[in-house]
């Protein structure tokens, strides 16, 4: 059974291996961590909780506010907090829930490709990157935009695969599988706006298990949003738990 | 306070907030406004409770989602 400390993680590695060791922030007193990639939108998320009763929230937050830590945080829900009504009080505001779901399995689903012309690929050269970002970008960054260069850097090393779903020329879905250990996280599952509801982010999520199986993973985790619970529901993911996204609202 | 007023404070602080917003009716959305993404969502939630004096949680705020709900969901807040 995949638990929730697994899953996020999963989540915390990921952030921490994109921006590096110089690019990662960790504060001693609160437990918290912070990642960030200089001049670049994102990553840029503080890592972790502290109870709304812990003093250290205070600095934190004031850290926020005077751009010391990043203005975005990832933290893990708890319902029996009040968090988020500090948060507000703070000018903090939760803009989004992920749910952390998990799949244990060690033989390939082989799902029949939804159209012939589909052609599912790993991206292994610098030069397809830049259509794979512009996918992602479009379909799940919002003001914040990923710079090619980011992901370019990752190429190669051995945690990260990426894959994507090309229809003739266009790349139609995206998805990055990261390992820490023994487990694949699965992140950044675009499909562009015309082709949802194709079976698109079903067959390339598969694809990519099914890839990853090859490479010996049987664990997999990954955070949704409510619009992908159902794909990842009909392919065995279980609801193990839930993350808040906070930002300090300011000007964009 | 009247539905019309509401519909009215709204609509300016969705002009203040977005460039180029087209005549507002209630079925407008993000796909409708360029710059209405997620993050100029909360921006103009927090706006909104700013010139109301009410509060939307996480769930109100991620389901509304057009100028129609936005301001039904502030008239029920007003009551």
């Amino acid at each position: 059974m995949i638990d929730q400390k697994t899953i996020t993680g999963n989540l915390y590695a990921f952030y921490k291996a994109i921006v590096g060791r110089e690019n990662y922030i960790f504060e001693d007193s609160s437990g918290l961590e912070a990642v960030f990639l200089p001049d670049k939108a994102w990553p840029a998320y503080i890592l972790g909780n502290v109870s709304p009763s812990n003093p250290e929230l205070e600095k934190i937050i004031l850290k926020m506010k005077l751009g010391d830590l990043p203005q975005f945080w990832i933290r893990q829900m708890d319902k029996t907090d009040d968090f988020d009504q500090l948060a507000i009080k703070s000018g903090i505001r939760p803009i989004n829930k992920w749910l952390g779901m998990s799949l244990n399995i060690d033989v390939p689903f082989d799902i029949d490709s939804p159209s012939g012309d589909l052609i599912f690929e790993r991206i292994d050269s610098p030069d397809k990157m830049d259509s794979w970002v512009q996918r992602v970008n479009s379909e799940l960054m919002t003001s914040r935009k990923i710079t090619t260069e980011v992901f370019v850097e990752l190429l190669g090393r051995r945690e990260f695969d990426f894959f994507q779903l090309k229809l003739g020329n266009k790349v139609v879905s995206t998805l990055l599988m990261f390992y820490q250990k023994d487990v694949a996280g699965i992140y950044l599952v675009s499909t562009e706006k015309e082709f949802r509801g194709r079976g698109y982010g079903k067959f390339i999520t598969s694809k990519a298990i099914d890839y990853s199986i090859k490479k010996a993973y049987s664990n997999f985790v990954l955070h949704s949003t409510g619009l992908g619970e159902k794909i990842y529901s009909r392919l065995g993911f279980k609801h193990v738990c839930e993350y808040g996204i906070y930002w300090l609202v300011g000007k964009l | 306070m009247e539905e019309t007023k509401v519909h009215k404070k709204v609509e300016e602080i969705f002009r203040r907030e977005f460039s180029n917003v087209p005549k507002l009716n209630e079925d407008i959305s993000s796909k409708d406004i360029a710059d209405w993404d997620s993050l100029r969502h909360v921006m103009l939630i927090t706006e909104i409770e700013k010139e109301f004096g009410i509060s939307f949680d996480l769930e109100d705020m991620l389901s509304m989602s057009t100028f129609g709900e936005i301001c039904l969901n502030v008239s029920k807040k007003i009551q």
